[in-house]
């Protein structure tokens, strides 16, 4: 298990009805039925606001996906609001290929002005 | 409220203070009194416990019975918008110990209003036909239905992101700019609805804060307090969304949302019900436009067959436009280095006298994009299905020249080239002006085809052009370049064509031919004429020709060289009616003069000049027609034929012709064969080659130099 | 989001001769250039002359040439290519007439197999190209006809042209129904790999990932090809592990500016359609071997007695 906790980490805050879950590592198969603990957990506690933060991880791939498709589902079916951060790298080079950024509410959606 | 299951070991008297409106609890099914509540005591009366109820209320029996028996809350109807509620108490399903009396609001009432006013919904989006009239009904029906204080419908267009709003009801005016066109995007609750496919519900305030803390303030505004966003979906299309706004909390319980949806989803069924007659009136529209279309190209194409220059054809298609399809139309052909409009048009001339003095004033530059120079050149269609004002600025040269353009109303514009193999002959401009209509990429094709068919039109125009030369060598190669030498005969054979001026292509059908026979010491001549002219007519020329030739090379006399040239031609066939007049005769020649055994077929009659002797006191000479009769050659399976022996004595002269001659028209009529018989006559004696000459200038000059028809002409005069 | 009928049409036209094979088509390329269609000719030297001949000044619009660079063996490469060049050349609501003569995208060595190699690049175009407003002709030499023309022509045309009017072709089959008639070939052998390696179970995954970034940098690939490389493998793995038997074999041939990877297993590829069709929006599944094709130059599937093979290539830009 510590090995695995290497792999992935999950780090959560709440601010009022917003409970955020930032996700860095790696989200292969391998992790991903931890990762899908923690935002079923979180979705448990029924929060307003639900924000996913990918941004950070190292590698993520069509497994993180369905992490965050089935989330929005469930956020549609239960009448809560989903969020993710892609950032601005291969995850979210990702998810424009599939054609899903323009379908979830992206909160680093555009370019960092620097 | 939400009720839980009541648990059996609350006693009786824990839930008269539990309960709101509790009346009284009885046990067992003889619903014998546990437990009674100051207010029961009012409503029901003052009972004593463990009476059964069914005894001391005869008027709840029913009700208590059915309660007690179905394991279902049953209700009796009370004063005044209220009911008596009889629920089951009990330690699970099935086993039912006692029941509840209480007073509630009549939610009866309510739920046959709701059923009634369901209705009355349906009714009459079963009666709206267009998506407009649906999202009326409702903002106005569907929301006072529901009781919603504001609601705003929307329509999704097909393959779009971007929501239209239908119809919006208890929005201030000017607010509902803001949700006009709402562009889907998460985070918002109306997309997240229609994205989401899931009804948005915010009960209050507090959670529009929690949820869309950016978008609270406006969602709150106008003293809104809970709203409910719904997809309208049908299977799995969406078709917009209706969003209901609530000047109060609303609590959006299972039964209310249920509610809700079910209103949304009539509406939804609606709206795709009235997209689909949408979309087939705009088939059905389509269509018929399409079939308008059919029959204006069929009448353009017919246009550019007539007999008319190229720039009158042009000019006819350009009317013909602005009666049908646009409100100007404009034609530009490539002449050499420049392009030149060759036509404008619209119905009102007093539009096209105005555009005229507009370009007077400010000649059009030919370098501007867009323009018909550039598509004429380039070979690319534009199409502008809104002209926008920033091109007309380009276009100005000054203010006046600004209001000028923007008063011609353009409104919208395709123009596209005149293709043909691979060149671009030119431009054809149609405009929408005061019709208001636009051009869409969509007409491409239509207007395209349009242009193909002028196109071929002006380029077999500019292949005549080419061909007609062509044709008078062609027609030259196909006549004898000179008569062949008879001992003791002059003879003269002329053709003319007719005025070059003409645009048709002429390679006429006239022939005329001397040829040797020398087997058997003579020679055969014919006159020919064949109706029509083009390739076929020479073609047939040249058949009559040879068959001739060959004919008299078999030995055949005159009559059955001139039927076996009748089956040739009706051998040949072809889909149009072709016959031909011809005079053919052997020629034979002795010391004393010459013999010739003439054919008619159907052919104007000869004219034979005789020598005048020097003592005749006529003056003129002695003209003779050769009346032989017979019949018209390619028409009938067995032609009349007669022989007929003409001598001709030393100086005397046969002139064979054909009707281009007789039927040459000047401006004193028809020249007519008496006028050809004096003129001969006045040629008496003379040789043949002037004889020929001078049938011909007559010709000419009696038609002011013009001739219509072409001419052949064969003088035949025995040697003096 | 209601879909309208398919505006993707694929005909096939017979010819005997080029003369009577631009007779036939020219009508329908003037039509397009009309309306300003892009017109795209994947034809032979002879065929293109003849139509420059017939089309004169016309012809400077149409393009020659592939629109996607050809692949000598992957017909399903070739069909996923032209699928996302197409679709990239249509976006902006434009309509495209693709002509695609078989001669001239490359094809597989051996002639005996180059009818199968055109069933699975038309078969797999049926697939790729749905939904995009693209008419494709294929050019069908009739003089050449043989059992294998049906194959590759009937089965794989839904409609016939003759010149003036298209109609549906009764023999046509799915692409499903092809592709399992007429499973893609083996890629060719390229002899023993520079690394072989092998994997087991999700835990492996990691390992797999750091050695195809190894690989990947040691080809001098950009740091951008590196980690669609890193994905790539890392999605066909992970599926050979969850569909497959849980483990298998991972061969490198690497050499500067170029990575091949090749993934084996024992498990049988079930889908006959790998990665072929952009995945809906709305599913939550079935993406990883689609981006792997996004992410890579050549993707190669194809499966026989031993299980199922995944060839990969990419490239230094």
């Amino acid at each position: 298990m510590s090995e695995d906790a290497a792999l992935l980490q999950v780090t959560r805050t709440s601010c009022g009805g917003r409970l955020e879950l930032v996700l860095s590592g790696e989200l292969d198969n391998d992790t991903l039925p931890r990762a899908q603990d923690e935002v079923s957990a979180a979705e448990a506690e029924a929060p307003a606001v639900l924000v996913l933060d990918l941004a950070a991880l190292e590698y993520v791939d069509s497994c993180g996906v369905r992490l965050v498709l089935l989330a929005q589902g469930a956020a549609d079916d239960e009448n809560r609001r989903l969020a993710v951060r892609l950032g601005h790298g291969q995850t979210r080079r990702m998810f424009d290929m599939l054609g899903i950024t323009d379908r979830l509410e992206v909160l680093d959606r555009e370019e960092p002005s620097s | 409220m939400r009720y839980r299951v009541l648990r059996v070991n609350v006693g009786a008297d824990e839930l008269l203070d539990v309960v709101p409106g509790v009346l009284a609890v009885t046990s067992g099914d003889d619903h014998a009194l546990g437990a009674l509540s100051p207010l029961g005591r009012q409503v029901l009366g003052a009972i004593h416990l463990d009476t059964p109820l069914r005894e001391a209320l005869p008027e709840l029996a029913d009700a208590l019975d059915t309660a007690y028996r179905s394991g279902k809350a049953s209700r009796v109807p009370h004063e005044a918008g209220h009911v008596i509620r009889c629920t089951p108490l009990g330690v699970g399903p099935g086993r039912i110990s006692g029941l509840l009396l209480r007073v509630a609001p009549d939610d009866g009432d309510r739920s046959r209003a709701r059923t009634a006013g369901f209705q009355q919904l349906t009714e009459q989006l079963s009666r709206a036909a267009t998506p407009a009239e649906i999202g009326r009904l409702t903002t106005t029906t569907a929301a006072a239905l529901i009781g919603a204080d504001s609601c705003i419908a929307y329509r999704r267009p097909e393959g779009s992101d971007v929501m239209e709003a239908l119809h919006h009801h208890g929005w201030p005016g000017d607010t509902h700019r803001l949700f006009a066109r709402v562009p889907l995007q998460r985070g918002r609750p109306m997309s997240d609805a229609v994205l989401g496919r899931a009804p948005v519900w915010l009960e209050d305030a507090g959670q529009w804060h929690a949820r869309y803390p950016e978008m609270a303030p406006l969602g709150v505004s106008e003293g809104h307090q809970a709203t409910a966003c719904l997809p309208l979906l049908v299977e799995d299309r969406d078709l917009g969304a209706v969003v209901f706004s609530f000047y109060q909390p609303r609590s959006f319980d299972t039964s209310e949302r249920e509610f809700l949806m079910a209103a949304a989803a009539l509406c939804a069924q609606a709206l795709d019900r009235a997209r689909l007659y949408t979309a087939e009136l705009e088939a059905r529209g389509a269509a018929e436009r399409e079939r308008d279309r059919m029959a204006f190209l069929a009448q353009a194409s017919r246009l550019m067959e007539a007999p008319l220059s190229v720039e009158e054809r042009l000019r006819q298609l350009g009317d013909l436009v602005v009666k049908g399809i646009a409100d100007w139309s404009a034609v530009h052909l490539v002449r050499g280095t420049r392009v030149e409009r060759v036509t404008v048009a619209h119905l009102d001339p007093a539009k096209i006298a105005f555009i005229e003095e507009l370009e007077r004033r400010y000649p059009p530059d030919p370098e501007a994009p867009g323009g018909a120079i550039e598509v004429a050149r380039s070979g690319v269609p534009v199409v502008m299905e809104d002209v926008p004002d920033e091109l007309l600025v380009a276009s100005a040269r000054d203010e006046t020249h600004l209001e000028l353009i923007r008063a011609i109303g353009l409104r919208s514009a395709i123009v596209v080239p005149l293709l043909v193999r691979g060149r671009s002959l030119g431009a054809l401009t149609l405009v929408h002006a005061e019709s208001g209509e636009r051009f869409t990429e969509a007409d491409l094709t239509f207007v395209g085809q349009l242009a193909a068919t002028a196109a071929v039109a002006i380029d077999n125009a500019a292949l005549y052009e080419q061909q007609r030369t062509v044709a008078r060598t062609l027609q030259t190669a196909l006549l004898p370049s000179a008569l062949p030498d008879v001992p003791g005969v002059e003879c003269a054979g002329r053709y003319r064509p007719p005025d070059p001026e003409l645009t048709d292509v002429y390679v006429g059908g006239d022939l005329y031919d001397i040829h040797e026979d020398p087997e058997r010491g003579r020679w055969a001549l014919t006159v020919a004429d064949v109706c029509g002219k083009g390739p076929q007519a020479a073609a047939l020329t040249s058949l009559i020709r040879h068959t001739v030739q060959a004919e008299v090379r078999h030995g055949f006399g005159p009559a059955d060289v001139v039927r076996r040239v009748n089956a040739a031609m009706l051998r040949q066939g072809g889909s149009r009616a072709r016959f031909a007049t011809m005079v053919h005769g052997a020629l034979t020649v002795d010391p004393d003069g010459v013999t010739i055994t003439l054919v008619n077929g159907g052919h104007p009659p000869g004219i034979v000049l005789r020598h005048a002797p020097p003592e005749s006191d006529s003056g003129g000479a002695d003209v003779e027609w050769l009346d032989v009769p017979g019949t018209l050659v390619g028409v009938y399976p067995d032609p009349e034929l007669v022989e007929a022996d003409v001598r001709l004595a030393p100086g005397d002269a046969l002139l064979l012709y054909t009707d281009g001659v007789t039927e040459a028209r000047g401006p004193e009529g028809f020249f007519g064969p008496d006028r050809l018989a004096s003129l001969v006559a006045s040629f008496a004696d003379t040789s043949a080659d002037t004889v020929a000459d001078g049938v011909l200038d007559a010709i000419a000059g009696f038609q002011d130099g013009k001739l219509r028809d072409d001419v052949a002409l064969l003088v035949i005069r025995a040697a003096p | 989001m209601t879909t309208a009928s398919d505006p993707f049409r694929h005909l096939a036209v017979f010819f005997h001769d080029v003369d009577g094979l631009v007779a036939t088509l020219a009508p329908m390329l003037t039509e397009a250039l009309t309306r300003g269609d892009l017109v795209w000719a994947a034809i032979d030297d002879p065929a293109r002359g003849a139509f420059e001949r017939r089309l004169g000044s016309a012809a400077d619009d149409v393009v020659f040439g592939e629109p996607a660079q050809p692949y000598s063996y992957s017909g399903q490469t070739t069909a996923s290519r032209r699928a996302d060049r197409l679709r990239e050349l249509t976006a902006d609501g434009r309509a495209a007439l693709v002509l695609s003569d078989s001669s001239t995208v490359g094809g597989p060595g051996p002639r005996s197999s180059a009818p199968d190699f055109w069933s699975v690049v038309d078969a797999s175009c049926n697939l790729a190209l749905s939904g995009l407003p693209v008419t494709l002709v294929c050019l069908c030499d009739a003089t050449g006809a043989s059992e294998d023309t049906e194959r590759y022509l009937y089965w794989n045309h839904p409609e016939l042209f003759d010149g003036s009017h298209a109609s549906p072709n009764p023999r046509y089959r799915t692409p499903d129904q092809v592709l399992a008639s007429v499973p893609a070939p083996p890629a060719p052998p390229l002899g023993p790999p520079n690394h072989l390696a092998t994997f087991e179970g999700v835990t492996a995954l990691r390992g797999v990932r750091k050695a195809t970034r190894r690989h990947g940098e040691e080809a001098g690939l950009s740091d951008e090809q590196v980690d669609g490389l890193v994905l790539a493998i890392g999605e066909l793995v992970s599926n050979s592990i969850e569909h497959g038997p849980g483990r298998g074999t991972l061969a490198w041939w690497t050499r500067p500016g170029q990575v091949v990877a090749q993934i084996h297993d024992t498990g049988h590829m079930t889908t006959t359609t790998p990665g072929l069709r952009r995945p809906d929006v709305r599913s939550v599944r079935g993406r990883g071997v689609w981006l792997a094709r996004q992410l890579s130059d050549v993707l190669h599937f194809w499966t026989g007695v031993d299980g199922t093979h995944v060839r990969l290539e990419i490239s230094a830009a």
